[in-house]
């Protein structure tokens, strides 16, 4: 994974040869484009529209995985708006809903049974937040938590937005807010941060931009890996 | 302002309404006018807020949906405030449909009358933010001096506070970082916050996550 110039990891949307390919019913070479659902013909009929869900969004986005859009309504008015975007997309949508968010997705929520094929690549390069509703599907990483009851999945969700760590939280629509009051644009460290105190279980060198964001600061946390567990957290 | 709505006489109750407060209303009665209108206008013009009726069986035009339209002003327009208004805001079903279309949308109940709207959108555009305020939806003004800052980048930063702006041009970049330095010359407790990629956002000092719900978006 090579830093880009925002300094994060190679973004999930350079790479729509993966996400997305996958997924029936994106159309091919017309992954995130929307065809015959909702009120509307013409356009977004035809594949000329994009779905706003599925539009490019550099803010902090949450994915929402389902068949019938009752978990992202619902958290869509559980979460402060200006924290997070929910985005709302159905299973043949998960490539292009995923490579929508700019750099990756701050987390993915699902009530799936079974995992889109093009999930799972992406959650094992890129540190997403992971919240299912009922048992985990096969593919998802070690890191995911799933849940029973709805309310406790939302609880989960508020708390990892609210999460602060030495002094670090996160800021409002992207990014960290640092003790110094500096924003920091790295969204490895907006993941270790909601994640706090447990971690990814990914390779270290997937946290660079948090690293970078926290040297010369006066914050002591630096994303570690532990001997054992081998997940990273800050530390 | 852009203006979707099906019904001539309520469009032109809508129009009115904001062209008396200083906007200048986009009035359609079919989505693909707007879209049309949309797109012309490019991303550098686009409008400070929607406003669009989430049924459009009377449109005269009926080959685009609303649903089109919030597509259009989520991905072409993203900046610009939206409110939709339906008369099945209950139905989670409508409220799926309606944040696919346009995550960002705010949802009115439109049983609660035209009043309540256009209460709503007032309070919006009106909504107070430090020390400052928008007047007539076109100038930011700084209670304790009285001063005004005219650009519309300032008056955008205030409407969509305390969310991030993308701007789309240098000129409208500058702008944003000119009513930063306005703002610190006035002492005012709101600063710009630079979220990089023309990316900016209003912060008030001292005022942490939990201290924000004292300030609900209407």
């Amino acid at each position: 994974m090579v830093p880009n110039a925002a300094g994060e990891l190679h973004p999930l949307s350079s790479r729509p040869h993966r996400l997305g390919r996958d997924d029936p019913g994106t159309g091919g070479g017309n992954a995130g484009q929307r065809r015959g659902r909702g009120r509307g013909s013409g356009a977004v009929k035809a594949g000329i529209l994009t779905l706003g869900a599925l539009a490019p969004e550099r803010d902090r986005s949450l994915v929402v995985l389902s068949r019938d859009g009752e978990l992202a309504v619902g958290l869509r008015e559980r979460l402060e708006r200006d924290r997070v975007l929910v985005k709302d997309a159905r299973p043949h949508e998960a490539g292009a809903a995923l490579t929508s968010c700019r750099p990756w997705p701050w987390m993915l929520v699902g009530d799936l049974a079974e995992l889109p094929a093009s999930v799972g690549p992406a959650l094992a390069r890129y540190p997403v937040l992971v919240l299912w509703l009922g048992p985990a599907p096969r593919g998802l990483p070690a890191h995911s938590r799933d849940f029973s009851r709805y309310a406790e999945l939302a609880d989960a969700a508020s708390r990892a937005l609210e999460g602060e760590v030495g002094g670090v939280r996160l800021a409002t629509g992207a990014g960290v807010e640092l003790p110094d009051g500096r924003l920091a644009r790295s969204a490895s460290l907006e993941a270790l941060v909601s994640a706090h105190p447990a971690g990814f279980d990914l390779p270290l060198r997937c946290f660079g931009s948090a690293v970078r964001a926290l040297s010369g600061t006066e914050v002591s946390l630096r994303p570690r890996r532990d001997p054992v567990t081998r997940w990273v957290s800050l530390g | 302002m852009l203006l979707l709505e099906d019904d001539a006489e309520k469009l032109d109750e809508l129009r009115r309404h904001f062209a008396a407060q200083g906007f200048h209303p986009l009035a359609f009665r079919s989505a693909n006018r707007a879209i049309g209108a949309l797109r012309d206008r490019g991303p550098a013009t686009q409008p400070l807020m929607a406003i669009v009726d989430w049924d459009l069986r009377l449109a005269p035009e009926q080959s685009s949906s609303s649903s089109d339209a919030l597509c259009v002003l989520a991905r072409d327009a993203s900046d610009c405030l939206v409110i939709v208004y339906s008369a099945n805001a209950d139905s989670f079903r409508v409220r799926s449909e309606i944040n696919r279309a346009h995550p960002r949308a705010w949802l009115h109940d439109k049983r609660e009358g035209d009043a309540s709207l256009m209460q709503r959108v007032d309070r919006m555009l009106n909504h107070p933010v430090a020390d400052l305020r928008v007047e007539d939806g076109n100038f930011v003004v700084h209670v304790p001096s009285q001063d005004q800052c005219h650009h519309r980048e300032a008056v955008r930063l205030v409407v969509r506070h305390p969310e991030i702006v993308t701007f789309h041009s240098d000129s409208a970049t500058r702008a944003a970082r000119r009513f930063g330095e306005w703002l610190a010359r006035h002492d005012s407790a709101a600063t710009v916050v630079s979220h990089g990629n023309r990316r900016y956002r209003l912060a008030v000092s001292g005022m942490t996550p939990a201290a924000r719900s004292d300030f609900p978006r209407p």
